[in-house]
């Protein structure tokens, strides 16, 4: 019953949070400055072959000339029909390229997030069990480092290093694992270098809880202690916290794709923005609205699995745990 | 933490005026010179002097990342006091609108902005500034409701002060002492932003000696030039450092105090 | 509606992503090490030619009629042999016997119809006046309405490209490319991977390598990291400055060739800073090219010393006066048109200052790295220079918005293999996208295009070509800086390199590995 209601409101926001997100970027692309048409027509033919005489006949094609309500409206009863159109540069079906681009994307991105936890959990949970240590003091001090660092600079290091000087890895492409080692480690550094103080405060504060201080006075050593009764208390604010992070790798793989010539959601959308494709551009909001929806859908999933005194309060508040 | 924070505000202020050189003049027969007594950083490769371009870039990097922040604060603080005091349905709005534009990727929106109205100094500054605001505004809707249910407001309200008097007086105060920490690691963001948008080619225009643009002209050339390569680097990884670290203090602080 | 949709997409998107390794062809360990790797910065955008033909054309998937050698001679490509009639109107090409498309369908003048027609209707081809093209006993017939002299060469065009009846859908749109040339298309992955085959019914001697595997890299910064770690055999159009970077690694070496394209300056002659012809040449005078094409460049041979280079013969006149750097006589030719230096060194005349804002292309950075150093040079004499980079489709937007002030652009010359087809465009409109604006000259120059165009006598289009490059020099439409170094970064297991400097072909069918 929990789990329906959750479900159900989540998605219904999950829809309307895509469709605002959508129209809200139809208008920003009419509004920007520039003929949509020239920009298609630029990408299509490419520069040397920009003509007036072009860009006008992609304008009659794509029914560019035609009123900015009618082409909204055309859209989104498209839309109503699960049609997402084709995009203008390569005429090729919005939705088989979302596949394709989505599928490098995802694959790359749960890689790079499943491996930034597996440096950071057992990292953050030594730093967290023993605060002031030795270990907590230099993943601290690794951890800020990184995070001071542009994720294009930690690209070219690891490249520099693994790619050019080393060659054991390629230094960009895609289609094999090895090729995806070197951006998925860019993303996990940059991820974890967040997630290890998450992780360690998490783990400190759990440890100073009265439960545990009371599991030790039961006669349970620290450590099982900690086991027993710590461990899912400080799993919540890490998950939460995990699945927030998801929505940053979107943004990180705007220049990791572009570093690693990865055919990725980010170099595609911006390659989309660039030549003003519009169905493109909608199609790619659409996603990402729901995308963010729906990460935000399984981090309480997960919180009121972890926690089941959430489950009373998230029904009686008719909408997420974690949502304050 | 307070001597960090005035060498960055000396460095923004003064950084062009320490500059040895033009950073804009070039010397065509003097480029990608290793580091003399004359250059002390070597010069780039249209033979402009590095040291002076890093130091020249700091009211741009540092300057503009203060700049969006502040703009970005002052946007996400009228907003969030607006959400805690007025009414449901404007409070609903707001909050909907920020997690909506938090739902967008921070950079990709920035980059939509930048890249398309050409790349300067404003399109900028309203691309990061749309993208900072949400997370102060949700702070400062929590803060402001929970300062606001306190015992001094309550007797304020009784006393016949206005809401406007009572939020700028009692709390404002509270809210920007809540902001702080997160607008201090927020300007580190910013410069990261910024320079990662240099390095796309969409920042700010050349020959502006943006640090993020300076690594991006300087890459072809990384084993010929590798000082005037790292300088950039490390001013960035310096001033993000320099304002993670005050950020993190001021933020224990607080959390000390509390 | 859309919910359950878009929760499939995502999760099937899963599936196609971690099946992609398994997508192309598979080739075992052994076979991998006989592929060969290509790179460019150029994508495969779509299957039309009039869109990506330069793709099919560079790779060897198809063929036009005409064919243009690395030395600039018009051989014979899917036509053997041509011929015009007296009427100097009437074409007559033979079709190559025994030629067969890629799916085995031999080829037709049906087939050359279609194909042709289309890219006249794609205005790729719209110099061609054409009349109509008609079927002949052994090729095809094609009529202009009036005499071009140079029709052969329009006809190199990729997007003249010879495809077969099957590639078309139903929907008149190019659905698979099936070319006839000596490579055809396995596979594709995206629009950055392609597989190519040897085609064992090739018309011509069949290429030694039997497979080649090309990736699209369009950053410049990741084509310097694949080439600087040796993770390809040949990268077209690397990055100029990363040329040392390149050698200094030792597993790839960088050759360059002048190309037939030119980045020059071109000025809105209509405004009044640029419409006095001595502004104009004052500004040729003040630019260092060589200072730039060695520092910008690093090649210090590419400094333009006329719009094209010595590797279009026919279009380089050794007896023009060169372009050359004078600050001097620049100075000279500003204070004699009137304008005066104010007190901040920028020159004003009737309260107009001598400033304009610079557009480049922001997808070639070298663009505005050489406008910034033109910048410093232009001050010099008293010129302010802003700098912006835009999108490609920046600037015709800034000329049709009547705001283009000054452009800074690359531009080929050869998009056929006789650079009077971009001439004309370029030279004789009042509004061209990518050369004169407003020039007053461009009568003068329509009727030297006109004559060039309806002569068939090669010592009257000598002396024609002569005169065109000579108005040019004179009247500065456009500044030429430098010319083109094409780039190519090859692997030590390569031989047999040659460069197109018509980038026509990338020459595939030349190369071994050893």
């Amino acid at each position: 019953m929990v789990w329906l209601q959750l479900v159900a409101t989540r998605l219904t926001q999950a829809v309307a949070m895509a469709l605002v997100l959508a129209t809200l970027c139809f208008g920003f692309v009419q509004a920007l400055p520039g003929d949509l048409a020239t920009r298609i027509a630029a990408a299509r033919v490419g520069e040397d072959r920009l003509t007036p005489e072009i860009a006008t006949r992609i304008r009659a094609q794509a029914g560019l000339d035609q009123p900015v309500l009618v082409q909204y409206g055309g859209w989104l009863a498209d839309l109503a029909r699960g049609e997402l159109g084709r995009s203008l540069v390569t005429g090729e079906p919005v939705v088989a390229e979302f596949r394709y681009h989505a599928g490098h994307t995802l694959v790359l991105g749960l890689l790079g997030w499943a491996l930034s936890y597996l440096i950071a959990l057992p990292i953050g949970l030594w730093a967290g069990l023993r605060p002031g240590g030795w270990v907590d003091r230099i993943s601290d001090a690794a951890a800020v480092l990184l995070a001071s660092l542009p994720p294009f600079l930690t690209g070219i290091a690891l490249i520099s290093l693994f790619a050019l000087t080393l060659t054991w890895l390629p230094p960009a492409g895609f289609g094999t694992w090895a090729h995806r080692v070197l951006p998925a480690l860019t993303l996990a550094l940059g991820l974890a270098a967040f997630a290890v103080p998450v992780i360690r405060t998490a783990v400190v504060e759990v440890r100073g809880a009265f439960y545990i201080t009371y599991a030790q006075i039961k006669g349970l050593g620290e450590t099982t202690a900690f086991r027993h009764h710590g461990l899912r208390n400080a799993a919540i604010p890490i998950v939460t916290y995990a699945a927030l992070q998801m929505t940053f790798v979107i943004d990180g793989f705007v220049v990791i794709e572009t570093l690693f010539n990865h055919p990725g959601l980010g170099a595609w959308l911006v390659k989309a923005l660039l030549a003003r494709d519009v169905p493109v551009i909608l199609a790619a909001s659409l996603a990402i609205g729901f995308l963010f929806s729906l990460v935000s859908l399984i981090t309480d999933a997960l919180c009121l699995a972890l926690d089941p005194r959430a489950r009373a309060a998230s029904v009686r508040l008719g909408r997420g745990w974690s949502a304050r | 933490m307070n001597r960090a924070v005035i060498l960055a505000l000396v460095l923004v202020v003064g950084g062009p005026w320490l500059a040895p050189y033009d950073p804009m003049e070039q010397n065509l027969l003097a480029v990608l010179l290793a580091p003399t007594w004359d250059h002390w950083l070597g010069t780039d490769h249209l033979g402009r002097d590095v040291l002076s371009r890093v130091l020249a870039g700091a009211p741009r990097s540092l300057g503009l990342a203060l700049g969006c922040v502040g703009t970005a604060v002052a946007l996400g603080c009228t907003l969030g006091l607006m959400a805690a005091t007025g009414g449901r349905w404007l409070g609903a709005l707001i909050m909907r609108g920020a997690d909506l534009v938090l739902a967008f990727p921070g950079l990709l929106l920035a980059l939509l902005l930048a890249g398309f109205l050409g790349g300067g100094v404003g399109p900028m500054l309203f691309g990061l500034t749309l993208t900072l605001w949400p997370q102060y505004a949700r702070m400062t809707q929590a803060v402001a409701r929970r300062a606001l249910a306190e015992p001094p407001v309550e007797a304020a309200r009784l006393a016949g002060f206005t809401t406007l008097a009572i939020l700028s007086s009692l709390v404002l105060p509270v809210v920007l002492r809540a902001l702080l920490p997160l607008a201090t690691l927020g300007v580190g963001q910013a410069i990261l932003s910024i320079s990662a948008l240099g390095f796309l080619g969409l920042g700010l225009r050349p020959p502006e000696p943006e640090w993020g643009a300076m690594i991006n002209d300087l890459l072809p050339v990384l084993t010929e030039a590798p000082v005037q390569m790292a300088a950039p680097c490390l001013a960035i990884l310096t001033a993000v450092l320099g304002l993670t670290l005050a950020g993190r203090t001021l933020l224990a602080r607080q959390q000390h105090s509390l | 509606m859309t919910l359950p949709m878009f929760g499939s997409v995502s999760r099937r998107a899963v599936l196609a992503g971690g099946a992609a390794a398994g997508v192309l062809p598979s080739l075992g360990r052994a076979d991998e090490r006989a592929v060969l790797r290509v790179a460019s910065p150029w994508e495969w955008t779509s299957n039309e030619p009039t869109d990506t033909g330069y793709l099919m054309t560079r790779l060897q998937l198809a063929e036009t009629l005409v064919l243009v050698e690395p030395d600039g001679r018009l051989v014979g490509g899917l036509a053997d042999a041509w011929a015009v009639d007296e009427d100097r109107l009437t074409w007559r090409f033979r079709l190559r016997a025994g030629v067969r498309f890629h799916d085995g369908t031999p080829l037709t003048a049906e087939a050359v119809i279609t194909s042709l027609t289309r890219a006249v209707a794609g205005e790729s081809l719209q110099q061609l006046p054409l009349d109509q093209i008609t079927a002949s006993a052994d090729g095809v017939v094609i009529r202009t309405r009036t005499p071009v002299g140079h029709l052969p060469a329009l006809l190199v065009d990729y997007a003249a490209v010879i495809l077969a009846p099957a590639s078309w859908g139903s929907d008149g749109k190019v659905q698979t490319v099936i070319g006839t040339g000596p490579y055809r298309l396995a596979g594709r992955d995206g629009q950055t991977m392609l597989d190519l085959v040897r085609f064992d019914g090739y018309w011509g001697s069949a290429p030694s390598i039997q497979r080649v595997r090309y990736t699209a890299i369009a950053n410049g910064d990741t084509r310097t990291n694949v080439a600087v770690a040796g993770d390809v055999d040949v990268m077209f159009t690397t990055v100029p400055a990363a040329t040392q970077r390149i050698n200094s690694t030792g597993r790839m070496r960088v050759i360059s060739q002048t190309i037939p394209r030119a980045r020059v300056l071109a000025f809105n002659a209509g405004l009044p800073q640029f419409s006095d012809v001595r502004v104009r040449r004052a500004i040729a005078l003040a630019v260092d090219r060589a200072g730039i094409a060695a520092a910008v460049l690093r090649h210090p041979a590419s400094a333009a010393t006329q719009l094209l280079p010595p590797a279009v013969a026919d279009w380089h006149d050794p007896t023009l006066p060169p372009l050359r750097t004078d600050p001097a006589a620049a100075t000279a030719l500003l204070e004699e048109a009137g304008w005066r230096r104010g007190a901040d060194g920028i020159r004003t005349k009737d309260g107009v200052r001598l400033a304009a804002t610079v557009l480049t292309i922001a997808n070639r950075p070298e663009l505005a790295v050489m406008a910034t150093a033109m910048q410093a040079q232009l001050k010099a004499v008293g010129l302010e220079l802003a700098v912006e980079p835009v999108p490609s489709a920046g600037i015709p937007q800034a000329i049709q918005a009547g705001t283009m002030q000054m452009t800074m652009f690359a531009r080929t010359y050869v998009n056929v293999p006789d650079p009077i087809a971009t001439i004309i465009p370029d030279f004789t409109r009042q509004r061209s996208t990518w050369g004169a604006l407003n020039w007053d000259g461009r009568t003068r120059m329509q009727a030297l295009t006109d004559r060039y165009t309806a002569s068939f006598d090669d010592r009257e289009r000598a002396d024609l070509r002569r005169q065109i490059l000579r108005l040019l020099q004179d009247e500065v439409p456009v500044t030429p800086i430098s010319w083109f170094e094409h780039t190519v970064a090859v692997h030590s297991r390569v031989r047999g390199l040659v460069i197109d400097p018509y980038e026509m072909r990338y020459m595939l069918h030349t190369l071994s590995l050893v």
